[in-house]
């Protein structure tokens, strides 16, 4: 089937929030398709709706927005007419997020290990004891010198780098398909930075997920993408691999990015 | 010439964990700082989060006070020192008021300072947006109305409404679209010209570093490991640590 192809398959997706003055139009027909197991960088400039289309993937969208046409085809199933027991049941567990800054996603008030043991618990129905032992051994995974002092710190008590290695952690507990990651770099600096990139790499070929990694710097896509779609006012304006893109870009919004990353992505 | 020195500055913060945890511990933010900048030319700071970067803008300010060690400033060349030394901060969204128009936001330095009549305030306010690259109905809008980029332009109007000679820019871009922070960066570069402006450029982005800057320090938890010429240290840095650093960047 033709129409299954891709882990992840986003068809003619138009959204909007109605308001007073008229509804505005967010995303007007993005078409996007993650193969398996296949990173894919999903850049534009803010506002572009890059956020927006990760967020539709699970229908985990803010309460006033409204999808007006399209379709999201999550391994042969229409995602966009899930009840919201079938959402449940891929949100964090098929497909993943990771978000750009960690620190307001984890909660102050537990330690790392009892949050991380929290999606262990509920994805894999695993008893607190081996949940616990699961995530220290998903905070070696992820790279995190001294998992066991780690497991009982407590968010504030570790750098931006630290924190988004457990976020990372914790999103892979269930091992999703879809790991969805928006701007998971861009607070932290360019050493974090690199390490970040090269450790979701080597996750990519233990856990084999579909990687859509979302920013504004295209040196990621460089870095780590097969392929990059760069998004502009709601479409996806241009799509191919790394060479082709930066090589000769077609679109202007494509240009602009290229020329960002030519004068200050890199030394 | 010197606009600033810095002279052995050491900062310790100290943690009051409560008392039954014991005595003060302290923590070690700076130490043994030397280091001058010099008029007209861009000294950039780099270093990691946590190396000390922003404690050494606000000791360059007097916004707080160093546990030992001297700031010296040429009073010839600041001679009012909070009007003549500005800073401008990462964060746009709350370094702004968000109850104040823009017009209140800008006049306000130019008042407390002197600068400008209350009558002149619209003229000088609109042509300092216009010269930060702003719209002219900006000035009855308040901060929220306006994206990342457009507000930190405000802050940037803001900082030179007292026409200061000294600019500390903490991060100024780091929050913003990379294609908005190549645009600021030219901002920056044509001010600098245009006001004759000296500027301490700190951030973690050594490709911005070696776009604006003279002259480079290196901190690392709150030692400075490395200081020089901005293309030589660039080029071919010493210190294992810059190494590092400058590796990174080549990566991207």
């Amino acid at each position: 089937m033709a129409e299954t192809e891709g882990v992840l398959k986003i068809k003619d997706l138009f959204l909007e929030f109605p308001g007073n003055a008229g509804a505005r139009p967010v995303l007007q027909g993005v078409n996007l398709t993650l193969r398996e197991a296949e990173a894919l960088v999903l850049a534009g400039e803010s506002g572009s709706g890059k956020s927006i289309t990760a967020l539709s993937c699970t229908a985990n969208l803010p309460r006033n927005a409204k999808i007006t046409s399209g379709s999201i085809i999550y391994r042969g199933q229409e995602v966009l007419k899930m009840r919201k027991e079938e959402l449940r049941g891929i949100r964090g567990r098929e497909i993943a997020y990771v978000f750009q800054e960690p620190a307001a996603y984890l909660n102050p008030l537990f330690t790392v290990g009892s949050q991380i043991a929290e999606a262990i618990i509920r994805h894999r129905n695993q008893p607190l004891g081996k949940a616990l032992q699961i995530a220290e051994a998903l905070l070696e995974q992820v790279r995190i010198p001294d998992p066991g002092r780690v497991l009982s710190s407590y968010p504030h008590q570790l750098s931006g780098g630290m924190n988004q290695r457990v976020f990372i952690a914790m999103s892979l507990a269930a091992h999703p398909k879809v790991l969805i990651a928006d701007e998971p770099t861009t607070s932290l600096d360019a050493t974090a930075e690199s390490q970040i990139l090269r450790l979701f790499t080597d996750l990519m070929q233990e856990y084999r997920f579909a990687l859509l990694f979302i920013t504004h710097n295209l040196s990621i896509a460089k870095r780590i993408a097969e392929r990059v779609c760069i998004m502009f006012q709601g479409r996806v304006v241009e799509e191919g691999s790394w060479q082709e893109v930066s090589a000769s870009p077609r679109h202007f919004h494509t240009r602009e990015l290229m020329e960002a990353y030519e004068k200050i992505g890199r030394l | 010439m010197a606009l600033l020195e810095l002279k052995n500055i050491s900062k310790s913060f100290y943690l009051n964990e409560g008392f039954w945890k014991g005595p003060l511990r302290s923590i070690s933010a700076l130490k043994d700082i030397d280091l001058s900048v010099e008029e007209f030319k861009t000294l950039g700071v780099v270093g990691e989060s946590g190396s000390g970067k922003t404690t050494l803008a606000k000791i360059m300010l007097r916004l707080i006070v160093p546990t030992s060690g001297e700031v010296y400033f040429d009073p010839g060349l600041l001679p009012y020192f909070r009007r003549d030394a500005q800073i401008i901060f990462q964060n746009p969204y709350n370094s702004l008021n968000p109850k104040m128009r823009i017009i209140e936001a800008v006049a306000e330095p130019m008042l407390i300072h002197g600068i400008a009549a209350r009558k002149e305030i619209p003229g000088r306010v609109a042509e300092l947006l216009k010269t930060c690259g702003l719209a002219e109905d900006s000035l009855d809008r308040y901060p929220h109305e306006f994206s990342g980029g457009q507000r930190q332009r405000i802050a940037i109007a803001r900082a030179l409404a007292s026409r200061p000679k000294f600019l500390i820019l903490d991060e100024p871009v780091s929050s913003l679209d990379l294609t908005i922070q190549a645009k600021l960066v030219d901002l920056f570069l044509e001010l600098r010209d245009k006001f004759k402006l000296t500027y301490v450029f700190i951030s973690h982005n050594l490709a911005l570093i070696k776009k604006t800057c003279d002259t480079v320090a290196v901190l690392r938890g709150g030692l400075l490991v490395e200081k020089g010429e901005a293309c030589q240290v660039l080029q071919s840095p010493r210190h294992p640590y810059t190494r590092q650093l400058v590796e990174a960047a080549r990566e991207a």
